[in-house]
């Protein structure tokens, strides 16, 4: 396994240990500025996201934290309701994001406001629900997640729910599929492959790197735990099914944007946003070879696809050996 | 020079086929991060999902 990718402690185990006022993190190319307004509120980092900590760097994304009482009424409107820990308000032509637990009670927990174009947010904690002695990361999942989704989606790329692998030849492979595809499964066999990095067994971002369409690895690992900050051009899309010998079927274009479409996290909210989204699939699937790769979860799939050649013709005519 | 008539009658036509529906199956759940995410689980059925972990709940 190549040194770039973090051995990750338990998640449930990995503690908040370090504190900082400021901090800048660098997700596929999108640097988020994370300040303290307050200096009560010291800021914390899971471990996964402490390899994406950066020294210096422009910021793209500048997010103010601190305390807050968020008992009181706001005028708002909703938006869009994901259906459990959060729903999004519109607030004065600002994205407001609510987060709530019936656990921890009525009010929410925290509410992050941000700018039409996601340059810019403040993210405040309900004071009296945290212990405020203790270094919190005020983005935590799903927040950080969102606040690049949509940053990604004016225009810049997009995330897929996929684990990513970059090999010793600089080629990138996107292994797609929802929870239980086998996304972890495929990870664990390649992450022992001399030269190989695995950028994330769940999550990846797609971006156009000069004239060619690039992956990302993410912070936001899946069971595996395996997150890198690196990047490669994107070589093929294999979308995963299991089956009882290795094999791939090419896919259709149409199929090949369903069916990554089907596997990533679009703000469903925002009309110009999934145009860019669908637009950017387009872009993704032309440039591309996509496959479906029926897969037996055993080390004969790697030696598969490392003796695969690919040679890509736009729309459907790719040569396997 | 040939035009563009000419062109369009050298290349073999392609075989209409008629369009299909194909139904691709798409989790809300996942698709807007509404769920938990805890060793790859979402939803409900994963342990203190819907709790952030530096709150006062789990502390008491």
């Amino acid at each position: 396994m190549s040194d770039d990718n973090m051995d990750l402690p338990n998640e449930k185990q990995s503690v908040l240990s370090a504190q900082y006022s400021s901090l800048l993190l660098d997700i596929a190319d999108v640097n988020i500025e994370l300040l303290s307004s307050d200096s009560r509120l010291k800021l914390g980092l899971e471990e996964a996201m402490k390899g994406f900590i950066v020294e210096k760097g422009k910021p793209d994304i500048r997010v103010q934290a601190g305390w807050s009482d968020l008992s009181g009424k706001r005028n708002r409107e909703l938006v869009f309701d994901s259906g459990d820990l959060w729903k999004l308000y519109s607030e004065n032509e600002s994205c407001c994001f609510w987060f709530t637990s019936p656990i921890m009670g009525a009010h929410p927990y925290k509410i992050a406001t941000f700018s039409k174009e996601f340059d810019s947010g403040e993210v405040y904690l309900h004071r009296s629900y945290f212990n405020q002695d203790q270094p919190i990361y005020p983005l935590e999942y799903p927040l950080d997640e969102l606040i690049i989704n949509n940053f990604l989606a004016r225009g810049k790329g997009m995330e897929v729910h996929a684990c990513g692998i970059l090999n010793s030849n600089e080629q990138g492979y996107l292994f797609v599929g929802q929870s239980t595809a086998g996304k972890t499964t495929i990870a664990k066999l390649w992450q022992d492959e001399p030269g190989v990095t695995v950028l994330s067994d769940d999550r990846i971002i797609l971006r156009r790197i000069e004239n060619k369409i690039g992956m990302y690895g993410t912070p936001w690992h899946g069971e595996a735990m395996l997150a890198s900050p690196s990047r490669a051009p994107l070589t093929a899309i294999y979308f995963l099914e299991k089956g009882k010998k290795n094999e791939l079927v090419a896919q259709k274009p149409s199929d090949a944007i369903s069916r990554l479409f089907a596997c990533s996290f679009p703000p469903f909210y925002n009309r110009d946003a999934l145009d860019f989204t669908l637009s950017f699939l387009e872009d993704v699937v032309k440039n591309v070879p996509c496959y479906e790769l029926r897969f037996t979860p055993d080390k004969n799939v790697v030696e598969f696809i490392k003796g695969e050649r690919i040679a890509y013709c736009p729309f459907g005519n790719h040569r396997i050996s | 020079m040939s035009s563009r008539h000419e062109k369009d009658a050298r290349r073999p036509k392609k075989p209409y086929t008629k369009p299909e529906m194909r139904q691709i199956q798409l989790r809300p759940e996942e698709a807007v991060l509404g769920g938990c995410k805890i060793s790859g689980i979402f939803g409900p059925t994963a342990n203190n999902c819907s709790i952030p972990p530096q709150c006062n709940a789990l502390l008491s």
